[in-house]
């Protein structure tokens, strides 16, 4: 196994320090975990908060031509409610939509000369604590939540875990629980790793440690392979109000920021969502987590392996929580020609 | 044994892709033969035998770019040595993204269109960045994941261009 590492795997943080990146240290300093040790995720019914998600173009290729962002967008549902969307472009926008699940977008195209540029969304959330959602799942939509990728994939010793702790049994439910209780007992919550992961299912269950991405990765794989319709939820993490208050904070705008969770069909019971990995990290979340989600969440997208409207140039975003920005169909650098900054202010925490 | 050991015992010796066919500290790196910017394609076999760093990344990585700097430190320290530096962008199949790339940090050193089912998984490049050491004898002597330190990674390319001995 390829444990053999020639030191502890570092934190961002101690990194980030080492490398004198003050910027990008600051970037950190307002972010919490989604997870608070004690803290019991049913005792909070509901968060309302502010969330400003802005990119900014900061410099462009020396040849680039046509450049193009695509931001994610929330939509309301059971979950959440979104409202007082604002936009603010230099340039005209459209609000597309995704194909398979319909998520939100938001688009924008430049020429290149017309210089840099920034687009923000601003919105209000009002999220609530939720449980299994009853409803029926049509035929002609099944299919969709029966799809894996080229890393959410089912593997040898993948399937070999599934028939170990799924054996035969047959009702969804009972296989949900099963796999989620599986996979809390073989991986390990690695906070150390940064995040850009793939959710590749075949590394996670070689190193069988991970952090939220690959919780549901291997989760959304087992599933499937026993034919049980997943949705995959994309979003962002916000601190759980201990002491029943929160703040105003900033989210990491690369890769490492956002949170993930998932729902399956079961057609005795309807959606369940679960989220995997507080349910292993939050002591108190074990139970809580199978079938209830926390309200200090915000979710933007659904799905996995994302083909934007219009469709990038690039492959498939492995999932669609950051924007994402291309020049000529090449991908631009995350950093170096275009950042997001995502903050949120939360205004309101109802207890329970 | 218990059920749960019994599973963990299964587990560590999986059958799908055997240890001796990934990147593995002691064993040779996994083979490979990448294109370039310009359509060249550039193998790994044809380095074996000098101190080697691989680093592995992609565009949407911010502080992989931090070990950019570390490898053109590196770079400038040890020219005229027989260091060799493949950077290796897992987003790119063709030469647009990587000629953008390099110049954008105005690399001195082969970056490889890495977008390659069998590297990605023979290198079991989940998360990057990755940074692997290897030694003129053809074997891995450390392997980063994730991050690495600029005190440790100094370490590492000294002691690859020294043969293996802490300068």
């Amino acid at each position: 196994m390829r444990f053999s590492r020639p030191a502890p795997p570092l934190d961002r943080r101690e990194f980030l320090k080492a490398a004198g990146l003050g910027g990008a240290a600051a970037l950190t300093a307002g972010l919490r975990p989604l997870s608070a040790s004690g803290f019991d995720p049913a005792s909070c019914r509901l968060m309302e908060f502010d969330v400003s998600y802005r990119t900014q173009i900061a410099s462009l290729p020396r040849d680039a031509e046509d450049v193009q962002i695509w931001m994610p967008l929330p939509s309301s549902d059971h979950a959440q409610q979104i409202s007082g969307l604002e936009i603010d472009s230099p340039l005209p926008y459209d609000v597309t939509h995704e194909a398979r699940f319909g998520a939100p977008m938001l688009h924008v195209r430049s020429e290149a000369r017309s210089g840099v540029f920034g687009l923000e969304a601003r919105y209000h959330v009002t999220r609530r604590q939720v449980g299994i959602r009853p409803g029926t799942l049509a035929g002609s939509d099944r299919q969709k939540y029966l799809q894996l990728t080229n890393t959410v994939r089912t593997t040898p010793e993948i399937d070999m875990f599934t028939a170990e702790i799924v054996g035969s049994e047959t009702d969804p439910y009972a296989i949900g629980r099963r796999v989620f209780d599986g996979i809390r007992e073989i991986l390990f919550y690695d906070s150390s790793i940064p995040g850009c992961g793939t959710g590749d299912t075949a590394w996670i269950m070689r190193h069988r440690r991970g952090k939220c991405d690959d919780y549901h990765a291997l989760f959304m794989a087992m599933m499937v392979s026993r034919g049980v319709p997943v949705r995959w939820e994309q979003g962002f993490p916000l601190p759980y109000p201990e002491g029943g208050t929160a703040e105003a904070g900033q989210l990491e705008g690369d890769c490492t920021g956002a949170h993930c969770w998932a729902s399956f069909y079961a057609p005795e019971h309807g959606w369940v969502p679960v989220d995997v990995s507080e349910g292993d990290k939050l002591e108190s979340g074990g139970e809580f987590y199978f079938g209830n989600l926390s309200p200090n969440r915000f979710q933007v997208s659904v799905g996995r392996s994302v083909v934007l409207n219009p469709a990038q140039g690039g492959d498939p975003l492995s999932s669609f929580a950051f924007a994402y920005a291309e020049s000529d169909g090449i991908p631009l650098i995350y950093a170096l020609n275009y950042e997001n900054i995502i903050k949120y202010a939360v205004t309101r925490v109802e207890m329970v | 044994m218990t059920p749960n050991l019994l599973l963990l015992a299964m587990l560590a010796f999986p059958g799908g892709v055997a240890a001796q066919d990934v990147a593995e500290v002691g064993q040779p790196p996994p083979p490979f033969a990448l294109p370039d910017e310009h359509g060249e394609v550039h193998a790994l076999a044809d380095l074996i035998g000098q101190p080697i760093i691989l680093y592995f990344t992609h565009n949407m990585c911010h502080y992989c770019t931090q070990v950019i700097a570390f490898l053109k430190r590196a770079h400038a320290e040890y020219e005229g040595t027989d260091l060799a530096i493949v950077t290796i962008n897992v987003w790119a199949d063709d030469g647009r993204l990587i000629s953008r790339y390099k110049e954008a940090y105005g690399l001195p050193f082969d970056m490889l269109a890495g977008k390659d089912p069998d590297l990605l998984r023979n290198y079991e490049v989940n998360y990057v960045p990755i940074i692997i050491f290897v030694e003129r004898d053809g074997t891995i002597r450390y392997l980063y994941e994730h991050y690495v330190l600029q005190e440790d990674f100094e370490r590492s390319v000294a002691e690859i261009v020294a043969g293996g001995l802490t300068p």
